[in-house]
């Protein structure tokens, strides 16, 4: 395997990656990190790719080994990780502004969630995967995925709820 | 009844029983820029995931920094050497230099020179002392001695 050719393996999902390593590590300089560690790691077996039938998987389940690898030296040094990437990327149209907020927001909500919970909403509501396959990437029950999940949307609805009513604080 | 379809969807979707071409249908409805007050919050959370997966890694992939390592560890390895090099070759060792051994040994050979000289004049005085012993058995000779 050359590398263009696994360039045009990988490509398809490497902004999944990103996007899992982000909502693990919130900071987008550790994500950047690690996306590049793991299509390090995924080259240097570049030949044992072809054995496997769903690449992105288990790419994904990489990732997220990795990153929770990450968070456990970084709980062990007793380290924060510092993030400072809030950015909007709205027009200012008038009508967007407070719904802009809102959706900051939401960020804020997701990342507050228990760790399995946030990865649960990345992996089906952003990335759209299948119950199969998330259990399959985080190598847990299927079944256990849509309680998590339920729980997961329903406690960012809540939250959302209760700082439209009280204001943001 | 576009908006109860949608409603009912919403009731799925929190309790993760929606089908991923369900949740999508929430996720084109909630794209457009007004939607009724009471749905307000759950455009705000499909805004955020549509919104999130733009997101894109800006660094492009790098699969060559494995040979870059290698070639690293080369350049480390020679300037380690040119170091080592540089200072033998700049501090003065302690040992004495080829010069000051070379004067060592000339000193070490005229010295020589000299306590042979002293020795050869030792030698003459040891001549005198023969005679010594030829005036010793003459002077038996005459005076005869008790033991005779």
């Amino acid at each position: 395997m050359n590398q263009s050719q696994f360039t045009s393996l990988v490509m398809p999902f490497k902004d999944k990656i990103y996007r899992l390593a982000k909502r693990y590590l919130i900071s987008s300089d550790s994500a950047e990190d690690t996306t590049q560690d793991i299509f390090l790691k995924l080259w240097r077996n570049k030949e044992k790719l072809k054995t496997y039938n769903n690449v992105e998987a288990f790419a994904m389940t990489m990732t997220k080994n990795y990153c929770l690898d990450v968070l456990k030296a970084k709980s062990a040094s007793n380290l924060k990780i510092i993030h400072n990437n809030y950015k909007d990327t709205n027009s200012n149209l008038d009508a967007e502004v407070e719904l802009k907020d809102t959706v900051s927001i939401v960020h804020q909500l997701i990342n507050d969630l228990p760790k399995k919970q946030r990865i649960i909403i990345q992996l089906r509501d952003v990335e759209q995967y299948s119950f199969e396959e998330i259990g399959k990437i985080l190598e847990i029950q299927p079944t256990a995925i849509r309680v998590s999940l339920s729980r997961a949307r329903k406690t960012i609805r809540e939250r959302l709820i209760k700082k439209h009513r009280y204001g943001i604080n | 009844m576009e908006l109860t379809k949608i409603e009912n969807l919403i009731e799925k979707y929190f309790e993760g029983n929606t089908s991923i071409e369900e949740e999508k249908i929430l996720h084109v409805y909630f794209a457009q820029i007004y939607v009724p007050a009471h749905l307000q919050e759950y455009q705000a959370m499909f805004r955020y995931f549509s919104e999130n997966k733009r997101e894109i890694s800006s660094q492009p992939i790098q699969v060559k920094t494995k040979k870059k390592a290698w070639e690293m560890s080369w350049l480390s390895i020679a300037a380690a050497i040119i170091l080592l090099f540089t200072i033998y070759k700049v501090i003065p060792n302690d040992t004495i230099s080829l010069k000051e051994r070379v004067e060592a040994e000339q000193a070490f050979v005229e010295t020589q020179k000299a306590f042979q000289l002293i020795s050869q004049n030792l030698n003459k005085g040891n001549k005198a002392i023969a005679y010594l012993k030829d005036y010793e058995v003459v002077k038996n000779k005459i005076f005869k001695t008790n033991n005779n």
